[in-house]
């Protein structure tokens, strides 16, 4: 990015600032009053200098504001700011605005008007077309809504797609350098694991969908380190739907990272059993929790984050009563971290091909059984959360249509109700492979009977298929 | 369609130009100024916070007149509009390499950056001035984590340059694909999906629970680790049950114990030691090889180095404080009384020197070989108060102690040891007659004084002994006539032979202490008070000698003024 477009970021926080100040104020104030004007002025001043002598677009894609096509750096402190008008643009039914060079000519009551229109636009039944016809009626020519993203900028999203599978496959090594450094007794710092969570935080907070797709990548030579990846991703995304911090977000990460440290020494034919386990092999499985903590307190870190890093490995076998183990003594309450890790640990595991199960669980079913234990095995309004992110569907599930048709989750088209996913089609590539095809809304129904357009008759564990759901999130649509 | 903004570089003049690049080397020189500054000074220093303001200022000066300000890195250099503006050794410490070596490839001062972000992003160029090996994290990290707005950068992912490139698994197959596309339609979906069988309608959080999930967040962001992590450490103590595992643990809640006391967290210091004895007693029937290892980090606990935090802040401790401290101490090993008895010297509070002689009691009485070590200190008060404390324990070794302390050189440590070894029983004037004689004043009459409470025949056979002998150090009639008065006291009819010579006989003392004497035998016979001690008394007053005349009517006297009264 140059310095002129760093520039025009700069400006592109204020004009976000400075839109969701004047929308605020006219919804408060009439229109005789001095902030209204100020603020109206302020609008005014700012779209005109980023603008310049031509039009401006806004648009929202994928959780993240893009101005004149370039991604919106976000500053900390406007987050909070931002992610209102990243709710407040969806519930509108908009994904950006264009304002067109004749904005300048739009007098200080034409700005009053828009904004009253865009708050009054929620209520109404078909938001958009009832925006769009207002304006029309209001003379607001100046301003044109943009209802659908007709072209994906495929730069963007492929940047991002590539700069996701990096972070993942570079946390993995990352996981693995610190936990083979600790098994071998050496000195092991995070500085790599603390660089890629900060990255994965940033992901995070741009794509959640794109995470969690990556959360499916299963490893079937070596489970331990994608599963310890695939749980920091979870959690992070159950993190920031609860609204935590990203400073906090990143310590997550670390923790699911590293929860399943005191693992690694377990001897992988008892990991790998297909059996049950014996006693003095079932002992070895319940003290990786405390080994784990052994680990991290080897750790090259400071003691902040030791202290709260070392909560994943003791607690995340510890259920929401406290049943579970290592055995407690002193440990009379769960932490947040640990109740998160909990729930994205069982979920990765469920869903894992293991060798003791004859079979894998789908994420739906996984979600079920999970759901059967809430209150005892997990937190109840944090499970509710997951379940409510994740979809009755979760990214990554297979779907067998009625038509016979199978469909890859790949994303929700609302974010009210994710009972209704977004598939991927796939289809026999001839060579006795799958490739995608077309995405479909299962949510889109027939216009003549009101009933949907297709339906859900079975789910399928993608290993049956024999398919890494994630590569074809990270590929190129077809 | 979105499109990418095209945008033309800044046109400038020359004149501008060398403007800007002037005012950009302003910029880094007040940089390198302050960063010097913050590496030699405290924060707060005023070389270093005006080093700060000048850096600031400089920026601000900057922006203003040619807006963000960029820089691109190189290992030896930064490179400001194409050219080198600061080229320095690509070595730990110069600005140009230390923001390289983490991969920073330019770095923006932007237009609206306020002074505590030149503060913060000063204190880590200095925190990360050089990396050590394996370290937590570096400059990239730490921006990230403060969240400057006006100071952006770009990165390189270095890091994974030399990682051969990798890529996921495929799992095998379980079913061939054709077979599961042929498979036959299944029976009647449900409405939402034929195997969804979560009610979604139960997914949704109420407004409690919504309130909930934001109290839970909060609390978290707020909440300090340390009792959790405590918790943590100690339930694997339990669990574990190898040495080697054992080790970090405690060595990681040894460094809890210090870091609480330093800063005044003597909750946290209390439940550390106590948990500790309680898993130690716990480990007394199960994990025995664990014991010497508890035992040692109790021993490192009571050290002057482990409670020299204490020390320091002691004197700044209100009630609360004091009664936490009490606790702690209390727990320890009696090897605190070393730090314990500076502390002791040090506060003139008579409220805290209780506290810590009760403490010190208390330590001492499970062992008191420390306490003893420090009976040899130069230190007059401190030894005295120690010497209090062996006084109010019991047993043999206290009042060995005692017994040689009364020989101490320090007058207020032999009456401290004195009392303590009068408070043993009668059986201790043995050892404390000598001190009849004894320098000081005060000792003198403690000794005289205990004993003449009451009738008591090895204090009467003392002091027969010794004033028969009469040699009486020094010509003290007072000390004279007080041992006499004792032995009225504390004697019986054995000693009125004694004291009927002493008053009646003549020449028996030929020196002018004739007369201290004969008046002490006097009021000894007084004091007595039996028949056959006064019938000497009448004897005497009917004697020959006008002195001895003298003496006992005026004794008669003082006694008969005493029985009318």
């Amino acid at each position: 990015m140059s310095a002129q477009d760093s520039e025009l970021m700069e400006f592109g926080g204020k004009f976000i600032k400075a839109l969701h100040h004047m929308i605020h104020t006219v919804r408060i104030h009439q229109e005789n009053n001095q902030l209204m004007k100020e603020c109206i002025a302020q609008f005014g001043n700012v779209l005109a200098k980023m603008a310049g002598a031509e039009e401006l677009e806004i648009l929202l894609w994928r959780g993240r504001f893009f101005l004149q096509g370039e991604k919106l750096l976000y500053r900390r402190e406007t987050f909070p700011l931002i992610n209102e008008m990243m709710e407040y643009f969806p519930q509108r039914g908009l994904r950006g605005l264009r304002f067109l060079p004749t904005f300048r000519k739009a007098s200080f009551r034409d700005f009053i008007i828009f904004a009253r229109l865009l708050d009054e636009a929620a209520v109404q039944e078909d938001p958009p077309s009832w925006l769009e016809r207002q304006l029309a009626d209001n003379g607001l020519q100046w301003l044109e809504i943009l209802r659908e993203m007709d072209d994906v900028p495929p730069d963007i999203e492929l940047r991002r797609k590539e700069t996701a599978k990096q972070t993942y496959l570079h946390a993995l090594v990352a996981v693995k350098e610190v936990a083979q450094k600790v098994s071998q007794r050496s000195v092991a710092g995070i500085r790599k694991a603390r660089r890629l969570a900060q990255t994965m935080v940033d992901l995070v907070l741009e794509d959640e969908t794109l995470l969690l797709g990556l959360s499916t990548i299963r490893d079937y030579d070596d489970y331990t380190y994608t599963h310890s990846v695939n749980v920091a991703l979870l959690s992070m995304s159950l993190g920031r739907r609860i609204g935590l911090s990203q400073v906090f977000l990143e310590q997550l990460a670390i923790c699911g990272m590293f929860h399943d440290l005191g693992k690694v020494e377990v001897p992988k034919d008892i990991i790998t059993k297909p059996d049950m386990l014996n006693t003095g092999e079932w002992e070895h499985i319940r003290r990786h929790p405390l080994i784990g903590v052994h680990r991290v307190l080897r750790l090259h870190a400071s003691r902040d984050m030791r202290s709260r890093v070392v909560l994943g490995p003791f607690g995340h076998h510890l259920n929401y009563d406290l049943s579970g183990y290592p055995r407690l003594h002193f440990t009379d309450t769960l932490t947040l971290f640990v109740r998160i890790l909990r729930i994205a640990d069982t979920y990765d595991a469920l869903t894992a091909d293991r060798a003791y199960r004859p079979r894998s669980f789908s994420p739906d079913e996984a979600l079920r059984m999970m759901w059967e234990n809430v209150g005892t095995e997990f937190d109840p309004i944090l499970l509710k959360t997951f379940i409510n992110m994740m979809g009755l569907y979760p990214v990554g599930t297979v779907l067998k249509l009625d038509n016979g048709e199978l469909g890859l989750v790949v994303d929700y088209s609302s974010e009210s109700k994710r009972t209704r996913p977004q598939v991927l089609l796939l289809v026999n590539d001839g060579q006795g492979s799958l490739r995608g095809s077309k995405v479909l809304n299962l949510a889109d129904r027939d216009e003549k009977t009101g009933s949907y357009e297709r339906q859900i008759v079975k789910c399928l564990h993608p290993s049956v298929l024999g398919i890494q759901p994630s590569k074809f999130f990270l590929e190129k649509a077809s | 369609m979105a499109t990418v903004r095209e945008t033309q570089p800044k046109a400038s003049s020359p004149g501008t130009a060398d403007e800007e690049w002037q005012a950009a080397e302003n910029v880094l020189t007040s940089l390198q100024l302050a960063r010097k500054n913050y590496s030699l000074y405290p924060e707060d220093h005023i070389n270093c916070t005006r080093a700060i303001e000048r850096f600031w200022q400089q920026l601000e000066t900057f922006l203003q007149a040619h807006g963000n300000l960029r820089f691109e890195l190189e290992k030896d250099r930064l490179i400001f509009q194409g050219g080198a503006i600061l080229t320095e050794p690509a070595e730990d410490g110069n600005l140009p390499f230390t923001l390289f070596r983490d991969g920073i490839q330019w770095l923006e001062f932007q237009h609206g950056i306020e002074a505590k972000e030149i503060e913060g992003f000063l204190r880590i160029l200095n925190n990360y001035r050089v990396l050590s090996d394996e370290p937590e994290g570096d400059l990239v990290t730490a921006l990230w984590e403060a969240g400057l707005p006006h100071i952006q950068h770009h990165v390189a992912d270095f890091f994974w340059e030399a990682e051969p490139k990798a890529d996921f698994t495929e799992p095998p197959a379980k079913r061939d694909i054709n077979s599961v596309l042929s498979d036959e339609k299944e029976q009647e979906p449900s409405e939402s999906g034929a195997v969804a069988s979560i009610d979604p309608t139960t997914l949704e959080l109420t407004p409690e629970e919504e309130a909930e999930l934001q109290e839970m967040v909060r609390v978290e962001e707020k909440r300090d680790p340390t009792v959790d992590y405590l918790s943590v450490l100690l339930d694997s103590l339990l669990e574990l049950r190898e040495k080697e595992n054992f080790d970090p643990i405690l060595e990681s809640l040894e460094e809890e114990f210090h870091d609480s006391l330093a800063r005044r967290d003597f909750e946290v210091t209390l439940k550390i030691l106590k948990s500790l004895q309680h898993v130690r007693h716990i480990c007394e029937s199960e994990t025995t090889w664990a014991i010497p290892i508890f035992d040692n980090f109790f021993l490192t606990a009571s050290s002057s180095q482990s409670l020299r935090p204490l020390q320091t802040a002691w004197l700044e401790m209100d009630t609360g404080q004091i009664e936490k401290i009490k606790e702690i101490l209390l727990v320890l090993q009696p090897e605190a009384i070393h730090t314990l008895g500076a502390m002791l010297l040090q506060t003139p509070s008579l409220r805290l020197q209780q506290m810590l002689t009760e403490v010190i009691f208390s330590l001492a009485s499970r062992d008191l070989q420390p306490l003893e070590a420090m009976l040899d200190r130069p230190e007059e008060d401190l030894v005295q108060k120690l010497v209090q404390v062996v006084g109010n324990l019991g047993g043999e070794r206290p009042i060995q102690i005692l017994s040689k302390m009364v020989r101490h050189s320090s007058a207020r440590v032999r009456q401290a040891a004195v009392k303590g070894l009068l408070r043993q029983g009668p059986a201790s004037i043995e050892k404390l007659f000598h001190l009849i004689e004894d320098e000081d004043d005060s000792v003198r009459r403690m000794i005289l004084h205990h004993m003449g409470q009451e009738r008591n025949e090895a204090s009467e056979t003392f002091l027969l002994k010794y004033l028969e002998e009469g040699k009486i150090k020094g010509s003290d009639d007072k000390h004279i006539i007080a041992c006499f008065r004792i032995l009225g006291r504390c004697g019986s009819p054995r000693s009125i032979p004694f004291l009927r010579r002493t008053l009646l006989g003549r020449g028996w003392m030929r020196d002018l202490r004739n007369s201290a004497y004969r008046q002490g035998a006097a009021l000894a016979l007084k004091a007595m008070r039996i028949k056959g001690a006064q019938q000497v008394l009448e004897d005497a007053s009917r004697s020959l000698k006008p002195g001895v005349r003298r003496i006992a009517r005026k004794v008669m006297q003082d006694q008969g003024h005493q029985s009318k009264e």
